[in-house]
């Protein structure tokens, strides 16, 4: 045993010692690696930055070179100082429907994923994959029929019009997550609950939410993007310019010849400072709610 | 009546030596209409920044308003290219707004559909019409039919900006007249590391409209394009059009006159390769010219005061128009025929697109920017220019003659295979037969 013990502890050091190397090595390739990927996803937003420092001419020039000595803050003079690009104005617009968006998504999800879940009834499978087509659906093929129905009931070019599209189009991916999430709960929590004389609606708000948070977590981000992003829908269903979202301002910034791309990059990252800091606050929870996505999901 | 605008205007130059007017006003008509009138277009705040169609639409529109305070204007301004998703979503929804800009190549369709108003006789009626430029209708006629009136500025589409000091030392007084002398030129400027021609086609519309447009002129002659148009016979497929991708072929891939990415850059990469001095010339349209001029004049005198235009040189074997250029009016003022259900709207809507395309927005344009709309300026001051401003408004209207924009016409589903198809051919991929029996195809089933 001793001896045998002996031969192991002269092993280990010399492969200790290997591995040490060998373990160094790998663990300075992976974060060079690592690195380089970080560099990739950080740098667009660098490039934006100081490109927003440049005018036309010079970032037409050359479009990656940093403007040393002759940066320029006229780009954020201009838009802040022009009523027409009403960035303000959209970016309100597009808090208040994307916050609204998502709250309804993630009530509407849960209560339709939790029920779709645990309770048995004739028409449930039928109703789970009409709500999965959701997602099968190409957005541009029912622009023409969205716009004529929110016409004929005289519902587009309002403040809540886009709320309708995205709560919609926001529900299939939010159900899929919840329905899946809420099977590996065990049941016997809501039988407990249930012999405790727990009611339905306890259980469902007061035992049942609180464990789908990861989940509902991963809905609310992944809709936030959707939302925020969205753009064929608040095209062709709003007119008014003071109703248009963020998306819609940007095109502003659009020749039809050609771009103004540094004016472009400074209206972008006005318009995303707001959910870049946002991202920062709630950086902890997001990542948590990421990774739950990633492992139920 | 290409020659009579064209005398139209060197009169005009002559007067305005002598004479300065101001921008003509608004015409102040009484109209009975109270209400409200919805207005879309694409003239946004960006694109009339040194843009002069837009900012006379955007100023005119601002005046008529301000002499028809009781008429409320509804503007939606959105951006070209989400402006024409909008407004196809909204033709098919039939519910377009009561004066719009309808597309040259959406004309007939949209006439067969019932979505715009037929305003031949309105248009002849017109108190401007004598001062019309009635060639720029054609995109906007079917069946004899007018439906709409041009608007925004009459820019060329195909034009060459050479740097005349650079030619001169190449043993050049003016640009070639012949590929044949632009390929003797390029010997001389490969030697100097330069190239002698700057184009890009990155965006792949541009060799349609800046370059294929103008040659294909030159070998068809327009009555192949007009045959096209009114589908009576003529096809993509016929010899002369062939030819002209030929010869585009050649140009682009067998001589070294062109940059080598010419298919991967695009007309904002081709014209700083002409303002860094990386070329010797390039070749885009108007709104190229506008941006090299602005840019030059701002940071390179000498080089903006050599600056040069000039039409495509010909090719050896074509036999049409070796002066022709590329010009015309994409959009025109259409108005959907629900106005005219109420006679004191539908007045109120063709005042709007007869001031639109009027003496006062031609005058604000020609006045500001030395570009030609519709209507005739009329006594314009010109003095107050640069020569290199007068330079290109001769060119453009006066010393050259015109021919088609062909993606102002026809499908653009046609034109996204063909525009596709000449990349590709210019990448080697596809035969010139190729790209017009494609081009054929895609016109048979689309058009």
């Amino acid at each position: 045993m001793s001896r045998k013990q002996k031969v192991e502890s002269n092993f280990k050091p010399a492969g200790h010692g290997h591995k040490s190397a060998g373990h160094y090595a790998g663990k300075i390739a992976i974060n060079v690696v690592l690195w380089l990927f970080s560099l990739s996803c950080i740098f667009p937003l660098f490039w934006m930055f100081y490109s927003s420092l440049k005018l036309k001419r010079q970032f037409n020039a050359d479009v990656i070179s940093i403007p040393f000595g002759n940066a320029t803050l006229q780009n954020y003079t201009d838009i802040l100082n022009n009523a027409d690009y009403h960035l303000g104005e959209s970016m309100l617009n597009s808090f208040r429907t994307t916050g609204i968006s998502i709250v309804l998504i993630v009530l509407f999800s849960f209560i339709v994923g939790y029920i779709l879940s645990r309770i048995r009834f004739k028409m449930n499978r039928p109703l789970y994959l009409m709500f999965l087509m959701g997602m099968l659906i190409p957005i541009h093929s029912l622009l023409v029929p969205m716009y004529v129905l929110f016409r004929n009931l005289g519902m587009s070019n309002q403040w809540y019009t886009l709320l309708m599209p995205y709560v919609a189009f926001g529900l299939p991916m939010g159900i899929f997550l919840v329905e899946g999430y809420v099977k590996g709960i065990p049941i016997s929590l809501e039988e407990a609950a249930a012999i405790d004389g727990s009611s339905f609606s306890r259980t469902l708000w007061q035992i049942i939410m609180p464990l789908c948070r990861p989940i509902l977590v991963t809905v609310a981000i992944i809709q936030i993007f959707s939302c925020w992003n969205e753009f064929s829908f608040a095209l062709v269903l709003i007119q008014n310019v003071h109703l248009q979202t963020v998306p819609l301002a940007l095109t502003q910034f659009k020749g039809q010849f050609g771009s103004d791309y540094p004016l472009q990059m400074t209206a972008m990252l006005i318009t995303m400072s707001p959910i870049v800091v946002l991202y920062f606050a709630f950086s902890n929870q997001i990542i948590k709610g990421m990774v739950a996505g990633a492992v139920k999901g | 009546m290409k020659k009579l605008f064209a005398l139209v205007i060197s009169l005009a130059l002559v007067l305005v030596s002598v004479s300065a007017f101001a921008a003509t006003p608004v015409a102040n008509t009484d109209l009975a209409y109270k209400g409200t009138l919805t207005l879309m277009h694409f003239s946004t705040s960006e694109e009339s920044e040194g843009n002069g169609g837009s900012d006379g639409f955007r100023t005119t529109i601002a005046n008529w308003q301000a002499a028809h305070p009781d008429i409320t204007l509804e503007q939606d301004v959105l951006a070209n290219a989400e402006y024409k998703t909008t407004i196809a979503t909204r033709a098919a929804a039939n519910d377009l707004p009561d004066v719009f800009l309808l597309q040259g190549m959406n004309t007939i369709s949209w006439a067969q559909g019932g979505l715009v108003l037929d305003l031949t006789d309105i248009i002849a009626k017109s108190p401007y019409y004598a001062d019309y430029n009635t060639a720029y209708f054609t995109p906007f006629t079917t069946e004899g039919k007018i439906y709409g009136y041009p608007v925004l500025t009459g820019g060329t589409c195909t034009v060459v900006i050479y740097d005349k000091a650079m030619w001169k030392e190449a043993g050049f007084d003016s640009f070639p007249t012949t590929w044949a002398d632009v390929e003797k030129a390029s010997e001389y400027f490969e030697g100097k590391g330069i190239d002698t021609i700057a184009f890009g086609n990155g965006g792949k519309w541009q060799m349609n409209s800046d370059f294929i447009s103008t040659l294909g002129n030159r070998y068809t002659g327009p009555e192949w394009f007009s045959s096209l148009i009114a589908k009576s016979g003529a096809a993509f497929t016929d010899e002369a059009f062939v030819k002209a991708l030929t010869e585009t072929k050649r140009l682009f891939t067998e001589t070294k006159i062109f940059n080598d990415d010419f298919n991967t850059v695009t007309n904002e990469d081709a014209r700083e390769y002409f303002i860094s001095g990386d070329a010797a010339a390039m070749i885009g349209g108007n709104w190229d010219e506008a941006y090299i001029w602005q840019t030059l004049k701002d940071t390179n005198e000498e080089k903006f005061n050599n600056m040069g235009f000039a039409v495509l040189p010909q090719p050896a074997d074509a036999t049409f128009a070796p002066d022709s250029q590329n010009i015309g009016l994409g959009y025109a003022i259409a108005i959907n025929p629900k106005v005219a259900e109420d006679a004191d709207k539908l007045a109120a809507a063709i005042d709007l697109a007869q001031e639109l395309t009027g003496p006062a927005f031609s005058s604000y344009v020609a006045e500001n920017y030395a570009l030609g709309g519709l209507t005739a300026a009329g006594d314009v001051d010109f003095s107050k220019f640069d020569p290199i401003t007068v330079a290109f408004y001769n060119w453009s209207y006066v010393d050259t003659t015109t021919c088609e924009i062909y993606d102002s016409y026809i499908s653009s589903a046609v034109w996204d295979v063909f525009n596709t198809d000449v990349q590709s051919m210019l990448n080697g991929e596809l035969t010139p037969e190729q790209v017009a029996e494609n081009a054929q195809a895609a016109y048979v089933a689309n058009y």
